[in-house]
Order: C-alpha cells, then sequence, then structure tokens
C-alpha cells in the first residue's frame, strides 16, 4: 500500500489518542467501546501502511491473545451472575464454582477495551515521528523524551529482530519443535539486544545526551530548590484533594503553581545561552487543524458526560444482566474519532 | 537434565493437585437438624433487610450466608484470602473497581460494605469483623450485620427472634431463607435504572452501523488509491 505523503504532526496524534482511550479507560459500556474500537481500527487501517505498520502488527495479534485469557480468565475465576451456563466442582481451588454468562460478557467487553487501547498504541507508534515531538518537547524535557523514544521503540524492534533470526535459523536447516527449542531463538535475541543497546548508547553519547549544561544555562541553587518546593507542594495537593481534604489541597496546589512559576520564570537563561537548530519547522496544516479540533472536541464532550452521567461509559453486568445506558450524543461523537482516517494528508 | 528436572517437577505438582482435589472431603451435614442465622444489611440511605437464613452445616462462612439470604450480592475473589463484598442489593463499585480496593475510596468519609457481629448477650454491640466474610464461622443463632458506612455501623440492636420475626420467618424454624425490607421514612425503595427503549437502541445501532461503514470505506479507498 501507498504511504501518506507526509506523517500528521505529533501534537495532533497526541490529542486524538488522548480523546480515543478515555471510553476504554474510564468503564465497560459496550456502546462507547463498539463505537471507539470500529473508529480506531478504520484508523489504523489507513495509517499503517508500510514497514512501520507491520512492525506493530504483531502487538496488535498479541492483544487478540491476552484479550482471549482476559475472556477465560473472568469466566473462569468471576462466579457471580444469575445466568450459570455451566459449573465446576466447588471443590476445585479458584476455578471451581459457577460458571454465567455475565462473567463472559464483562470478559469480553474488558477485552473490547484492551483491544482499543492496543490499536491506539499501535497507530501511534505506527505513524508518530519521534524526531519531531522531541523537537516539540521544551528544552530541559529533551534528554527524558530521548529516553522515551527509546523505550517506544523497544518493542518492534524486538519484534524485528525475532523474525530476522528466526528466518536466518531456519534458512541454516533449523526448525523449532517446541518450548525446549527456544534456546537457540532466545540467546541470540538477548545477545542482539545487548548489542543493540550498546550501539543505542554509543550513538547517544556521541551526540553528547546527558552531559553537563554550560554555566549560564544551569539553575542557580535556589532555583533548584523552588522547583522542588514546587513539585513536593504539588504531590502532596494531589494527595490531599485523593482524600477529600479539598481546602489543604486546593492551597496547596496554589502554592505550587506560584513556586514552579516563581521558578521557571525567573530563571530562564539568557536568549541564546541554550542553542538548537532547526533544519525544517513542523508542519501545521489543514489536517492538523482538522484532526486535533474535532479530537479535542470530542474529549471535551466526553468529560462533559464524565461529569453530569457516568453512567454513559459505565457497565456492570453483575448481578444481573441488564441492557447498558445509551448516551446518543457520546455515540456520535466518538464517529468523530475517525477523522484521522478521513484527512491523510 | 533440566528439562527432565522440571518435567518431572511438573508431573509431581500436577499428581499432587489431582489427588488433593479427589480425595478432599465432600462438605459434612449434619444430619436433618436445620440451624439459622440473622442477617440484617442497612444500605447508605437508610434501608435495612432482615434475612433469617437456614442451613444444614455445622457452620459456614460469612460469605454463604449473604449469599443463601437470597439478597443479591457481588463479590470477587481474592485466592486464599476470601471473597470480597462489591455490592449488596445493588450498592457497592463495579468489580474492576472492587478487585483493586473492595470499593473503599480514598477519602476519609467514602463508605464500603463494612462486617459487624452481634454481640450475643447485648444486641446493641455490633463488633466490626476485620478478617472480613469469608473467615468468619456462622454458628446456629449467630447474628451478622453488613453496613454500606465509613465509621459507625448504624445497625438495630435486635435480639435474634426478632429478627426472624422481621424478616418474616414467622417461628424462626423454617427450611427457608426469608427476607425483608424496610425503608425509613422519605427514603423510597431502590429503583434500578429503566432499560433504553427501542427507538433508542435502534438510532445507537444505526450510528454504530455507519461509523462501522465509514471505516472499512476509508480503508478500502486508500487501498483502492494504492492500487491505483
Amino acid at each position: 500500500m501507498r504511504e501518506p505523503s507526509r506523517p500528521l504532526d505529533p501534537r495532533a496524534w497526541l490529542v486524538w489518542a488522548t480523546a480515543a482511550s478515555v471510553p476504554p479507560l474510564v468503564g465497560r459500556n459496550p456502546w462507547p467501546l463498539l463505537a471507539t474500537l470500529c473508529a480506531v481500527l478504520g484508523v489504523w487501517g489507513v495509517w499503517s501502511a508500510g514497514a512501520a505498520g507491520a512492525r506493530w502488527r504483531p502487538l496488535l495479534r498479541l492483544a487478540l491473545l491476552f484479550g482471549a485469557v482476559s475472556v477465560l480468565f473472568n469466566l473462569l475465576t468471576a462466579h457471580v451472575g444469575d445466568l450459570v451456563i455451566a459449573e465446576l466442582p466447588e471443590g476445585w481451588p479458584i476455578v471451581g464454582g459457577p460458571l454465567t454468562l455475565n462473567a463472559l460478557i464483562y470478559g469480553l467487553l474488558s477485552a473490547i477495551a484492551i483491544l482499543s487501547l492496543v490499536a491506539v498504541s499501535a497507530t501511534l507508534g505506527a505513524t508518530l515521528d519521534w524526531s519531531v515531538a522531541i523537537r516539540l518537547l521544551p528544552e530541559r524535557m529533551a534528554p527524558l523524551a530521548v529516553a522515551g523514544s527509546v523505550a517506544w521503540s523497544y518493542l518492534p524492534r524486538t519484534t524485528v529482530a525475532l523474525t530476522e533470526i528466526r528466518e536466518a535459523q531456519m534458512a541454516r536447516g533449523y526448525r523449532p519443535r517446541g518450548l525446549r527449542d527456544a534456546g537457540p531463538l532466545v540467546m541470540p535475541l538477548l545477545a542482539g539486544g545487548l548489542e543493540r543497546a550498546m550501539i543505542t548508547a554509543e550513538a547517544l553519547e556521541a551526540r553528547a545526551f546527558g552531559v553537563p549544561l554550560s554555566a549560564e544555562a544551569r539553575p542557580r541553587s535556589w532555583q533548584a530548590a523552588l522547583l522542588l518546593a514546587g513539585i513536593v507542594a504539588a504531590l502532596t495537593g494531589i494527595f490531599c484533594v485523593a482524600l477529600g481534604q479539598m481546602l489543604a489541597g486546593a492551597a496547596l496546589l496554589a502554592l505550587a503553581l506560584a513556586t514552579l512559576a516563581a521558578g521557571l520564570l525567573s530563571g530562564r537563561p539568557a536568549k541564546g545561552a541554550l542553542r538548537r537548530t532547526r533544519y525544517r519547522d513542523p508542519v501545521w496544516e489543514r489536517p492538523e487543524w482538522i484532526v486535533s479540533g474535532v479530537s479535542a472536541a470530542v474529549l471535551a464532550v466526553q468529560i462533559t458526560l464524565l461529569v453530569l452521567d457516568p453512567a454513559a461509559f459505565r457497565y456492570e453486568p453483575y448481578p444481573s444482566l441488564t441492557a447498558p445506558a445509551i448516551d446518543l450524543p457520546l455515540l456520535a461523537a466518538l464517529g468523530f474519532l475517525l477523522a484521522p482516517a478521513a484527512v491523510r494528508p | 537434565m533440566i528439562w527432565h528436572t522440571v518435567r518431572l517437577w511438573l508431573l509431581l505438582s500436577l499428581a499432587t493437585l489431582l489427588m488433593a482435589i479427589l480425595l478432599s472431603p465432600a462438605p459434612t451435614r449434619a444430619g436433618s437438624t436445620l440451624h439459622h442465622a440473622g442477617l440484617i444489611v442497612r444500605d447508605g440511605e437508610g434501608r435495612v433487610t432482615y434475612a433469617w437464613v437456614p442451613f444444614s452445616e455445622e457452620t459456614i462462612d460469612g460469605i454463604a450466608l449473604l449469599k443463601r439470604s437470597g439478597i443479591p450480592v457481588v463479590t470477587v475473589g481474592f485466592g486464599a484470602l476470601g471473597e470480597g463484598v462489591c455490592s449488596i442489593a445493588g450498592q457497592g463499585c463495579g468489580a474492576a473497581e472492587c478487585r483493586r480496593n473492595v470499593c473503599q475510596g480514598s477519602a476519609i468519609d467514602a463508605p464500603y460494605w463494612q462486617y459487624f457481629k452481634q454481640d450475643a448477650s447485648d444486641p446493641a454491640d455490633w463488633k466490626w469483623q476485620p478478617l472480613g466474610a469469608s473467615a468468619t464461622k456462622v454458628r446456629d443463632g449467630d447474628v451478622f450485620g453488613w453496613s454500606w458506612t465509613a465509621r459507625e455501623p448504624h445497625l438495630p440492636g435486635l435480639p435474634a427472634r426478632e429478627i426472624a420475626s422481621l424478616a418474616g420467618a414467622g417461628d424462626a424454624a423454617g427450611n427457608a431463607p426469608a427476607t425483608q425490607t424496610y425503608l425509613p421514612e422519605g427514603v423510597s425503595a431502590a429503583i434500578p435504572a429503566a432499560p433504553p427503549d427501542a427507538r433508542t437502541t435502534a438510532i445507537a445501532s444505526g450510528i454504530l452501523i455507519v461509523i462501522a461503514a465509514s471505516s472499512l470505506a476509508l480503508v478500502r479507498r486508500r487501498r483502492m488509491e494504492a492500487a491505483a
């Protein structure tokens, strides 16, 4: 299949991925789950052309396997529900007891949620331009972004390496027959992984990754103290909010905001102290506006519904199997998650 | 060599597990004598359900008592630790949240299903059961209580005979569980949410079909573009 003429801007993809991840993360209502899965698979189908898509396809197959395991696990361990389909002897540890249709349906819904989240991640992995994404981050977050990109590429690189090792060994007449033949596959995979890690480390070292900042770019000790105090106040404030101590939490969060702002704004290095050159500015045109705008609108609808009517996302087939709630505006909004498939540049 | 050892170990483990299952004694039945235990469930709005439950075994656990009462209950298993109660009569939390924290929110005053045992000598004295219902032995004449609360149980201090009477068990010697719910003043019975009507379901199905068809059409269009 033909590859797209250019990738979408990472910011547009990140807004889309955030909006698409909400339904599987917050509930098990089958209506929004199915709508999200259909839209996400459509986007994956359009954008997964070429080598990048092929690298992430095994992850989707793995998600199907995990989904099947989730269905089986829930069926065998959740002995709750009014619709019994079979019964295992009570004396059997963990799995003993009635097997219910309720548990089977909850397992299926969990499998759909897992598949949706993995499809979102695979689409991001296949389409996100990491170099552009790293350049978009603030200067001080560059080491974190580089570490993130290395971690993100770990799975597809391992998949490629495994395929290459298998092909090389099969070309030499080696036919693995079972688990006991995994040794000759695992050892070169491990050795190759260590070798790739060394090469990556050398490449980062050669590009001065992690070197200390120049004296004028380095934050002063009082700025570091302000930032540390701000982070501690923010974390304590979040903890207080989680415990229901709203007043103390709000006061601490306000303090954190003020301290972090003071630390970041007063400590800005002089212009030119940090030099970063760009060969090409990121492209932000009509497709990016459409994808990010539509995804932000879908996200706004979802957040509003989470506050006003959380039942739109939630569903429990226990103890009785009932019809899940339907929210038509939410379903219609989720259809717009197809935007990246419709506006591919 | 190592594979041989692992295989031998696996075979021995499986054989031991199989023997444990096959040779484990069946639950003992105590002749024709029926025992009875009382149960009081108080939800967050103050509705109180009384139940009088017969059982033929010498003892049962607290989860079995709750399930045999006929009150709708959802539990999740925690392996050897027993079962956690997620919801009783529709109040509680979903299975996923229950697996994380047994419905206990992070706020100090967040309620969850707490389990108590009535003191036989003083019915007004309810003792919190820290080990949970799976680890509790229910004997003839015992009374247990469940309360959706953060602190005090607010369970009524009634003797077992009166609980049986309120549950509708008559002389407290019946062979079927009896259950009765009482509503406090100004509180109505818990009504489950009405299912969506046929028109809404049809529109929702239509939206899903449109999304799925659009996905397929877009993928097909890209493939045709690529082929061209």
